[in-house]
């Protein structure tokens, strides 16, 4: 029997999205109750497995009776808006489990599919009751980045075939996982893909696969400061971990218990160093800076007509040369300030 | 400050056929009118549809069936959906019907009977509507 209540759930999630009637109440009192609830982050491209992993993951969780909450995200269409949201019908047995609730979002225009609202849904799962959460995002690659803010473990995705050992080492896939899987273990390459995998880590981590003393003192060390600040620095104390390389067939469920309790080693060992804080308290910052560019920007903007003149004569003079956006900026800020100073804002 | 409130659906093949063109069609022509449309995939049961539905928390469920079984699954859907709370959630219906069944289905609780052939134009612009008036 489940803790949770699906209607309830959903419906909660809705109010937030739309940020309808109630939603800031609602969103204030989760951060208020401070119930952060681990997110397993899944990113790779498309036709990686991820939603079949998740699946697995899932209803793996589920039968050690946590309660699961799935975020699956697909991409909104830039010219109507819409979205076709096809992550869930890969989870047949996720969908089915009495532990786990699935929920489909579209990106509605934010790059990678993620924004501070899948932080705020986040925390309202938690308070919620929810143990965990499974993030699964776009799939773009690159464009993955913020699944590293949004989540408390990466796992990066990747399939036999799909590139050679450079593109394995391109930015951005190497510095945002905490563990790398290789799927489709059965198709030939798939060695091969976990190699090229181990070869680029190999310039980065000394070391082993998951937790790491510090490294005698002479090891060369690669890594820029953002993989030192998730993984610890190899020279120091307490040491640091090297993301593992997994092999995995999410088709045929092999290798998920590993998967899973890798993940769970690592969320210990980021607990146990105080990494996990500090990837909580990053999030936060960064929740708060959006907070404050969106709510400046609504103050800004927000005195009506008047506001609405200045910007369009801006523009039209920006447009006929006689500004630049930065000076034009600069002016709307002033007409602004000017405004707060005479008690007109 | 309230977003736009986009139109969630889902879209469903219940019953035993396997043919889905036509569900992909409306889905298509459900995206292109700006809607966020979630397909269920083949073969789901009303159990798994009217879960899907509430947790997804769609406005309205699209069921497509060509296996002729449409007045039992249909009818368990509305039973299913309002037995959980649910009774405000649209069902509309398509695929192989004939005429005569249709008085019997909106007895049954479904608002719409949208026959083979019909524009998808159509049905976006009844999915669109449903918002308005509810």
């Amino acid at each position: 029997m489940a803790a949770f209540d699906i209607r309830r759930t959903a419906q909660v999630i809705s109010a937030i999205e739309n940020r309808s009637e109630g939603a800031d109440a609602i969103i204030r009192d989760a951060y208020r109750g401070a119930h952060h609830v681990p997110v397993v982050g899944i990113t790779g491209p498309p036709g990686a497995g991820k939603s079949t992993l998740i699946d697995r993951l899932a209803v793996h969780w589920g039968e050690a009776n946590e309660q699961v909450a799935v975020l699956a995200v697909d991409p909104s269409s830039a010219f109507t808006g819409g979205a076709l949201l096809g992550d869930r019908l890969r989870m047949d047995r996720a969908a089915a489990h009495p532990n786990v609730f699935v929920r489909s979002f579209a990106s509605r225009g934010q790059l990678g599919g993620l924004s501070s609202t899948t932080i705020d849904i986040v925390m309202v799962l938690g308070s919620l009751g929810f143990d965990r959460v499974l993030l699964e995002t776009v799939g773009a690659g690159q464009a993955d980045l913020s699944v590293g803010m949004a989540a408390d473990v990466v796992m990066v995705m990747a399939v036999p075939g799909l590139g050679d050992r450079v593109q394995a080492a391109k930015a951005g896939i190497l510095e945002i996982g905490d563990l790398y899987v290789v799927n489709k273990s059965d198709l030939p390459g798939a060695a091969t893909a976990a190699g090229h995998l181990e070869a680029n880590l190999d310039l980065v981590y000394p070391g082993a696969a998951g937790r790491n003393s510090p490294a005698a003192a002479g090891t060369s060390v690669g890594g820029n400061r953002e993989q030192h600040r998730r993984h610890g620095h190899p020279a120091y104390a307490p040491g640091y971990w090297r993301p593992p390389v997994l092999s995995i067939s999410a088709h045929e469920g092999s290798g998920i218990s590993e998967l899973a309790a890798a993940a769970d080693d690592f969320l210990a060992w980021s607990r146990e160093t105080g990494r996990y804080g500090d990837r909580v308290s990053e999030r936060l910052r960064a929740q708060i800076l959006g907070a404050i560019e969106g709510r400046l920007m609504q103050l800004c903007l927000a005195a009506g007509r008047q506001r609405d003149l200045e910007l369009a004569a801006l523009v039209a003079e920006v447009a006929s040369g006689g500004a630049s956006p930065d000076e034009a900026a600069e002016r709307l800020i002033e007409q602004w300030m000017a405004a707060i100073r005479g008690g007109r804002a | 400050m309230t977003e736009d409130h986009k139109i969630r659906v889902l879209i469903a093949k219940v019953g035993l056929d396997g043919h889905d063109v036509g569900a992909r069609l409306v889905a298509r022509g459900l995206l292109d009118a700006g809607m966020e449309v979630i397909y269920s995939g083949l073969r789901r049961t009303p159990e798994q549809v009217v879960r899907a539905a509430i947790e997804e928390d769609v406005d309205l469920i699209g069921v497509s069936i060509l296996s002729g079984a449409h007045i039992a699954h249909l009818s368990k859907i509305r039973r299913l959906l309002d037995e959980q709370g649910a009774g405000d959630i649209r069902l509309i219906a398509g695929g192989v019907i004939p005429q005569e069944d249709i008085a019997t289905l909106e007895q049954a609780g479904v608002s719409r009977v949208f026959v083979s052939g019909t524009p998808v134009s159509d049905i976006a612009d009844y999915v669109a509507r449903i918002k308005a008036c509810v």
